[in-house]
C-alpha cells in the first residue's frame, strides 16, 4: 500500500497528470512594460550610498574634533612665527579634509537624488 | 545567452539594471499570473494587478533575498501575500478564513452529477483557497511541499492534507 500523501507529485495518476498538464501559458500581452513603468527608483543603492556616507562624515567628523586643538595649536604658533607647520599633523589635516570632502559629496548626493 | 536568476539578481542588486529585472519578469509572469488568475477566479484584471503589485514589491524588497529558496518560491510568497493583503481590502477575506470554503463550495455527492465529467477549472472552484492554492502550486507550477508551505507560510501538514483533501474533491467530481 502506498502513502497518499506524498512529497512530490506523481504523474502516474490520472488525476495527478491532469492536474500537472492544466497549467497553461499566459503571454505576456505588455504586463513586462507595465511593471517595468511602474518600477521605483532603485533604493538599495541609494540606501547603500547613504549608508557609506553617513558613516563616513560620523567616522571623519569625530575624529577631526578630536584632533582640532593640537590643529588649532600649530596654526596659532606658524601665525606668531614660533614655528612651521608640522609634517606630523599631516594625518589630521588629512580627516578635516576628507570631513569636508564627505560635505560636499553629500550635497552632490542629495541634488543628484532630487533630480 | 541565458543568464541564470542569480547573475539578473545580482545585477539588479549591484545597478539597479531594470533589464535584468524585465528578463526575470518575462520568466515568471506566466507563473505568477496564471496562480493568481485561479485564487480570483478568473477575475483576468484582478489577477493582473495584484500581479504587477507583486513584482513591484519584489523589485523593492530584492536585497531581502538570500537565495535560501528558489527565486520562484520567494516570488510566489509575495505574490499570495499580494493577494491576502488585496483580498483583505476588497473584503473578501478575513485574517483567518483562508481555510474556509467558497460561498459557493460543495463537494457535489449527488448521483446526478457524479457521473457528469466537470471540466477541472470548474472543479477546482469548489475547493477552499487554502486547497486550491496548494495544489495549483505543487501541480501546476512543480513545488515541492515544502516550498508550497513557504509560500502559504502554513505548516507542511497543512499542505498536505490540503492537497489531499482538494484531491478526493477533484476525484468526486471528475470522470478520469
Amino acid at each position: 500500500m502506498t502513502n497518499p500523501i506524498q512529497d512530490t507529485p506523481e504523474s502516474s495518476n490520472p488525476l495527478d497528470k491532469l492536474l500537472s498538464e492544466s497549467g497553461e501559458y499566459i503571454a505576456d500581452n505588455g504586463f513586462c512594460a507595465r511593471v517595468i513603468a511602474a518600477l521605483p527608483p532603485h533604493r538599495q543603492r541609494r540606501s547603500w550610498r547613504a549608508a557609506l556616507l553617513g558613516c563616513t562624515l560620523i567616522l571623519c567628523g569625530c575624529l577631526a574634533v578630536r584632533a582640532l586643538p593640537s590643529l588649532l595649536t600649530t596654526l596659532g604658533a606658524a601665525r606668531f612665527g614660533l614655528g612651521t607647520l608640522n609634517i606630523g599633523f599631516l594625518p589630521a589635516w588629512i580627516l578635516v579634509i576628507a570631513t569636508i570632502g564627505s560635505l560636499v559629496w553629500g550635497a552632490l548626493a542629495l541634488t543628484t537624488e532630487q533630480e | 545567452m541565458s543568464f541564470s536568476d542569480a547573475d539578473l539578481i545580482s545585477r539588479v542588486l549591484l545597478v539597479g539594471d531594470q533589464n535584468a529585472y524585465g528578463e526575470l519578469v518575462r520568466r515568471y509572469q506566466s507563473a505568477i499570473r496564471g496562480f493568481l488568475l485561479k485564487l480570483v477566479r478568473g477575475d483576468a484584471y484582478l489577477a493582473d494587478d495584484i500581479a504587477q503589485e507583486a513584482f513591484v514589491k519584489a523589485w523593492e524588497k530584492l536585497d531581502t533575498f538570500r537565495g535560501e529558496a528558489r527565486f520562484q518560491t520567494w516570488l510566489f510568497g509575495i505574490a499570495f501575500n499580494a493577494f491576502r493583503q488585496n483580498a483583505r481590502r476588497r473584503k473578501e477575506l478575513s485574517l483567518d478564513d483562508l481555510d474556509e470554503p467558497p460561498p459557493e463550495a460543495e463537494c457535489s455527492d449527488s448521483t446526478e452529477q457524479s457521473n457528469l465529467r466537470l471540466d477541472l477549472a470548474q472543479a477546482m472552484e469548489s475547493l477552499t483557497r487554502a486547497e486550491r492554492a496548494a495544489i495549483i502550486l505543487c501541480y501546476h507550477n512543480g513545488l515541492t511541499h515544502e516550498e508550497a508551505a513557504q509560500v502559504l507560510d502554513v505548516p507542511l501538514g497543512t499542505v498536505k492534507t490540503n492537497i489531499l483533501r482538494g484531491k478526493e474533491k477533484l476525484k468526486a467530481q471528475l470522470v478520469l
